[in-house]
């Protein structure tokens, strides 16, 4: 029946403006109004439902309709049917002949057409409608979780310097609820002197357009609620809608970085305070250790002397001795106080190591004091200690304790470079020569030698070739020899065991003769 | 106790203090013989040293610990006094524990020092004794039979004649003269010197 009858009521849709209902993409239906039966869908109707007209002139707005059976869209039709409304307009879903579901607007009205009366019906597809709302409102979405979750405070604020809106870092950065805080100026969350001025700013700005920190970010301090200060990054852009101003200010909070910075800071001072303190400690570990050593140095002619006056008093109450019998005795006690007190000079001049007290010395009076000073030594070590005494022209200036010292470290290395060799003959040669400027000093051995690989190293600090030693001999001889103007080496060229020197230079041009 | 072969060795590598210390024994009536280095009193020694060592620990080459190992592991066990310029704890736990009977810092009180060394002696005589008692017991156990030698070790064990025979599965008669014999062979005057003298050869 349908298209003949349609024809019939509505004439032919092959006219002109029948063929443009038809051809529109909308859904167009014309349903009975009594039994709600179609009489006309057009071409997008049955492309969009997948239905052929014949089939959807079998079927009614409730077959496509899921949401609706016939009581309730009647009950919708009602004041259409009774004039109350000339139009309504809907949103549903539609059911296609596949069983797919899609979202549309429905407009119907009622319709006197000629002499029949009918529902008209057009249909607004909303899938893409909807598609782009639902990515408009994810969009809004996620734009305002990314302002609830930024770590920035977010405020934006009018011409006025009126606070809009706040993000929730906002709230927690600054410590005011939205509430308390929204209608309020700005400047409060600012301390002086900028509070004062910041409605100037805007003002400057909003007259003259010169833009002093829009588009740019600086580092200044923002105020708490409980009225604490804190650096703060600010960066501000301007949107203008509808002529208003707003001002969006991102700021973050860069107390942690400051607070990173100091303690960066205070890490890199206290490991510089470490570093010293280390240094110190391993200055006071080596003179730790040669405080043990002095220490021993001090207490054997301790112990002789005081065994030695016991030993009298002993003897003495005991008859054992005549008067005569004491005198060798107390010169040995004397003898020993001397051997102390050698030592504590030693131990003042390590200690004063950077204050050389120069004085006039005679060579051949200095090296002989060192040779006594380590004659037991040499004797313990079945080695002999030759001393080849020179004549000066120059007097020499030096601080004489120091000098010794570094002679007599020479003279117990090369002591030691005989402990592990079996030379027949150990002998030390104490030697000084005039050279230029200079006088050299000479302690020369025949006992092992440096290997060629220590060669390098044997002047730096803690290098030793001996368990028993720190390696700090060599190495404050040359700081010594320095603070001298002078210098510390040894003969590269001999083959038979070693021959360290020291040069001294000779001051001024005295001609005291010695 | 025979002190009169008894002498203080003295090692320590200052002269000095040696030169010192011998006036020191000399004084106290003691006979003293000085060393300068832990080797010099190797190279002295005998078997049977008599009398105790005064021992400087710090010294080069061989320090006084390093030679009271080699004394040790030669198992001559003279007393040592060690005297030390410092008195630093843990080397003298380390000397204590080795066996050593004193630690004195230098510089030291005459008494002490003398005192020290006066007990030192007397250990080593008391040790000396017993080290000849010791080896006259086993000089006398060295006569015994095997069977005697088993016996005897019963009997000192508390066991009865009786009580033995039936253990070796021999008369109670037999056993009487096993006994009788150790009794001569070892020159016991009564049990009670046997079991003495059975100890005293059992200790370390």
């Amino acid at each position: 029946m349908s298209a003949d009858k349609y024809n019939a009521e509505f004439g032919d849709p092959s006219s002109f403006f029948g063929e443009i209902v038809d051809e529109l993409l909308n859904e167009i239906y014309i349903f009975d109004c009594s039994t709600l039966r179609f009489y006309y869908a057009n071409k997008g109707a049955c492309k969009n439902t997948g239905y052929t007209l014949e089939e959807l002139t079998q079927l009614t707005p409730i077959d496509i309709k899921p949401k609706y059976d016939k009581a309730s869209f009647e009950s919708l039709l009602a004041p259409l049917k009774s004039g109350k409304k000339k139009k309504i307009e809907f949103e549903t879903t539609h059911r296609r002949k596949d069983g797919s579901l899609y979202p549309v607007e429905v407009h119907i009205q009622y319709g006197h057409l000629r002499s029949q009366t009918a529902f008209i019906a057009i249909i607004l597809d909303l899938t893409e409608r909807k598609n782009t709302f639902r990515q408009l409102k994810e969009k809004g979405q996620r734009l305002s979780a990314i302002l609830n979750n930024a770590a920035e405070a977010i405020i934006t604020i009018n011409s006025h310097g009126i606070i809009e809106s706040l993000n929730p870092a906002a709230e927690e950065i600054f410590g005011y609820k939205e509430q308390e805080i929204i209608g309020k100026n700005i400047d409060i969350l600012m301390p002086s002197p900028w509070s004062e001025k910041h409605d100037n700013y805007i003002r400057r700005y909003v007259d003259t357009g010169e833009k002093r920190i829009i588009g740019s970010s600086r580092e200044i301090y923002g105020k708490r609620k409980d009225a604490t200060t804190f650096p703060l990054e600010l960066s501000v852009s301007e949107v203008v809608v509808d002529n208003e101003r707003t001002f969006t200010g991102i700021i973050r909070d860069i107390s942690e970085r400051r607070e990173a910075a100091r303690q960066l800071q205070l890490r890199e001072e206290e490991a510089r305070q470490n570093k010293e303190r280390f240094d110190e400690l391993s200055r006071i570990g080596a003179m730790g250790q040669l405080a043990a050593s002095i220490t021993h140095e001090i207490n054997q002619p301790l112990t002789a002397i005081s065994t030695y006056a016991q030993s009298c008093n002993r003897m003495i109450n005991n008859k054992q001795i005549d008067i005569d019998e004491l005198q060798p005795l107390l010169l040995k006690i004397n003898q020993q106080t001397q051997r102390a007190a050698e030592v504590v000079h030693r131990l003042r001049s390590l200690i004063n190591k950077q204050e050389i007290q120069p004085e006039l010395v005679d060579v051949n009076e200095l090296i002989e004091e060192v040779v006594e000073l380590a004659a037991s030594r040499a004797q313990l070590e079945g080695v002999d200690i030759e001393v080849k005494p020179i004549r000066l022209s120059h007097a020499l200036e030096c601080d004489r304790i120091q000098i010794q010292q570094v002679i007599l470290n020479l003279i117990y290395n090369a002591i030691d470079a005989y402990r592990n060799c079996d030379k027949s003959t150990k002998k030390i040669i104490v030697s000084a020569r005039e050279e230029g400027k200079s006088v050299k000093i000479i302690v020369r051995d025949f006992g092992d030698g440096i290997k060629p690989a220590d060669r390098e190293k044997i002047f730096s600090a803690f290098f030793t070739t001996k368990a028993e030693n720190m390696g700090i001999g060599l190495s404050i001889s040359l700081s010594i020899m320095e603070a001298h103007d002078g210098d510390l080496s040894f003969n590269e060229d001999i083959k038979d065991g070693s021959e360290f020197y020291l040069r001294l230079p000779v001051k001024g041009s005295s001609n005291t003769p010695l | 106790m025979n002190a009169s072969n008894q002498k203080v060795y003295i090692v320590d590598d200052d002269v000095a203090v040696l030169d010192a210390l011998s006036l020191l024994m000399k004084s106290a009536k003691l006979e003293a013989e000085t060393f300068q280095s832990a080797q010099a009193f190797l190279n002295r020694l005998e078997p049977d040293m008599s009398g105790c060592l005064l021992l400087d620990i710090r010294m080069p080459n061989m320090n006084g610990l390093q030679l009271q190992d080699v004394l040790n592991e030669k198992q001559q066990n003279i007393p040592i006094i060690f005297i030390t310029g410092h008195g630093d704890v843990p080397i003298a736990v380390q000397a204590m524990k080795k066996g050593a009977l004193e630690f004195i810092e230098k510089p030291f009180d005459d008494e002490t020092l003398i005192d020290c060394i006066q007990r030192a002696l007397k250990l080593d005589s008391i040790n000396r004794h017993k080290q000849r008692q010791k080896q006259i017991i086993a000089d006398r156990i060295k006569m015994l039979t095997p069977r005697e030698l088993e016996v005897m070790e019963k009997i000192v064990a508390g066991q009865s004649n009786k009580c033995i025979a039936f253990e070796l599965g021999i008369s109670q008669r037999t056993i009487e003269i096993h006994r009788a014999n150790v009794m001569q062979k070892m020159r016991a005057q009564s049990l009670a010197h046997l079991v003495r003298m059975a100890l005293l050869a059992n200790e370390e």
